[in-house]
């Protein structure tokens, strides 16, 4: 196949072991003529060292705020084929789960309209569709909705909310993270496909605190499972793993951050008082510890990327809340925390930093919740000591 | 005020904010509560309308707001 432009540059990202990107859109040519000037801009862009997109204008579809991400390139003269160039969000299942003829379906549709080109899955979760023009949105949504699927969120607006695989695979999972995730999409589709909040909000459900979903860091409400009650233990497999060659002092005991755990050679013993459910010793001993039998999850608050301000994680605000269908608790204070938020949030002020800025205590009042000591924002730290390389013993 | 009365009350809001400070969904509800007396959830259900219609749309500068359609 001929290239249509010549790129030095981008052919050196083609060597070596790991998948390339720029092999994969140069795939993509076959299919579609957006992927020959994808690459030809992005030449331009490495050899400028400057980026040649602008956004905005276009947000949606008929009826939608959000959904569809434009791009457009600011030299489409030069590059027609990517004059336009804009992101279809399409809200994923909960889990990230599809059958083989669910994805031909979206593929094939996106080789009909689009590039062809798509990365699975954005950050935010959604299955997104990389390039596509103005005059394609409908007709891309039209077949979308008549198979089922549906836009996910931008703007200022409840993005698609996603969860970690949950109890569908893993079995660490204490809440059924798919169900919540459902849940909260179908009911709060307004506020997903119509912009009305002072900025983004998202959602993250994790079934443990190992998190794998990220939403501590990514999510504006962390949603993550946990348990009350004592870990179930089973000395005989705690025997096992010792047979097994598991040295349990070094690897359990000392590693639990809130040094919780004895063992005397024989049996494990924890103080569950001071557990704070961080899954360490679950993980790692499986067969051996389980969490408690009361479960739920721990609602958490406020985290978000750097942008005006520093990044912040999620912090406490509900230490243990049951989690079972319709989830009317979690919804109502959902809605309570909107509502405040509406009412005092600065326009692209993310809920976190509206709690920064007032404190607290107003937020708590606000959202009528309780104060628990649960509720600190960071576990104490000295920001000003750091250790250099030599200091670790290793 | 019955919905179609809402309907005009925000689209003669947007026409006159075209060109000057553009409007967030909260403004427009905030401006039909406090020019109006008319209810959050009666704002949405009519800016809803107007946008399934077209006559309306969102547009996104750092934020959503609300526009009349591109000419
Ligand atoms: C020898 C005298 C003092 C000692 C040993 C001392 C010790 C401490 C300690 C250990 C804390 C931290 C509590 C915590 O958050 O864990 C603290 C907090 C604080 N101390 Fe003192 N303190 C002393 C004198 C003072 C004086 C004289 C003032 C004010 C005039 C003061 C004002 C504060 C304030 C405002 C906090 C709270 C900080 C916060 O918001 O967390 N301290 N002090
Ligand atoms: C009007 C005078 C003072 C004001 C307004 C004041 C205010 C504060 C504030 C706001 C903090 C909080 C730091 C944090 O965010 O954790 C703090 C911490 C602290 N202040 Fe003061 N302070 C005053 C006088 C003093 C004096 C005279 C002392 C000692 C004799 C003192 C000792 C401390 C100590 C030790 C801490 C650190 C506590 C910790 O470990 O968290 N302060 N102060
Ligand atoms: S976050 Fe926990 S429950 Fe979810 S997949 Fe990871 S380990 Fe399993
Ligand atoms: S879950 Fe974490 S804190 Fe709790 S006992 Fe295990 S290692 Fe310790």
């Amino acid at each position: 196949m001929a290239k249509k432009y010549d790129t030095p540059m981008l052919d050196e990202l083609k060597k070596g072991a790991f998948p390339s990107f720029i092999t994969e859109i140069e795939k993509a040519t076959e299919t579609a003529d957006y992927a020959k000037d994808l690459l030809g801009l992005l030449e331009r862009s490495f050899n400028e060292k400057k980026t040649h997109w602008k956004h905005g204008g276009i947000v949606g579809v008929r009826g939608y705020g959000g959904g569809v991400i434009g791009r457009y390139s600011d030299i489409p003269d030069e590059f027609p084929g990517v004059a336009h160039f804009h992101t279809v969000r399409v809200n994923q299942p909960s889990g990230f789960f599809y059958t083989s003829d669910a994805l031909r379906e979206i593929c094939d549709i996106w080789e009909k309209y689009g590039s062809g080109l798509t990365n699975m899955h954005g950050s935010t979760g959604d299955l997104v569709l990389l390039g596509t023009n103005t005059e394609s949105l409908e007709p891309i949504f039209a077949e979308l909705s008549s198979r089922g699927w549906d836009l996910g969120g931008s703007g200022s607006a409840m993005r698609t909310p996603s969860c970690c695989v949950g109890q569908a695979r893993c079995e660490w999972a204490n809440i059924d993270t798919m169900a919540i995730t459902n849940e909260i999409t179908q009911h709060y589709q307004d506020e997903m496909h119509r912009p009305m909040f002072p900025y983004k909000f998202k959602f993250k459900v994790a079934g443990c605190a190992c998190d794998c979903i990220a939403s501590i860091a990514r999510a504006d409400m962390s949603i993550i499972g946990t348990w009350k009650g004592d870990i179930q233990i089973d000395q005989k497999e705690v025997a096992n793993y010792a047979k097994g060659g598991m040295d349990i002092q070094a690897e359990i005991i000392d590693m639990c951050p809130t040094q919780c755990m004895g063992y005397d050679g024989k049996a494990i013993s924890i103080n569950n008082e001071h557990c704070n459910r961080c899954m360490h010793c679950i993980a790692k001993m499986t067969k051996a510890l389980k969490p408690g039998k009361e479960r739920g999850a721990t609602i958490l608050l406020g985290s978000k990327a750097p942008i005006v301000t520093g990044a912040l994680l999620s912090w406490v605000i509900v230490p243990f809340m049951k989690m079972e269908p319709p989830f009317e608790e979690l919804k109502d204070l959902i809605d309570r925390i909107w509502e405040w938020w509406d009412e005092h949030g600065k326009n692209r002020e993310r809920v976190g930093e509206l709690i920064e800025r007032l404190g607290f205590p107003t937020f708590l009042k606000g959202v009528d919740l309780e104060p628990h000591p649960a509720m600190v924002t960071e576990p104490r730290r000295d920001p000003f000591f750091f250790w250099s390389e030599e200091d670790i013993e290793k | 005020m019955d919905k179609e009365e809402v309907k005009k009350a925000i689209y003669d809001m947007i026409e006159a904010s075209m060109g000057k400070k553009k409007l967030k969904p909260s403004d427009v509800m905030k401006k039909l509560k406090a020019d109006h007396g008319v209810e959050r959830g009666d704002g949405k259900a009519a800016l809803k309308d107007l946008m399934d219609a077209g006559t309306l749309v969102y547009s996104y500068k750092g934020g959503s707001y609300v526009e009349l359609p591109p000419k």
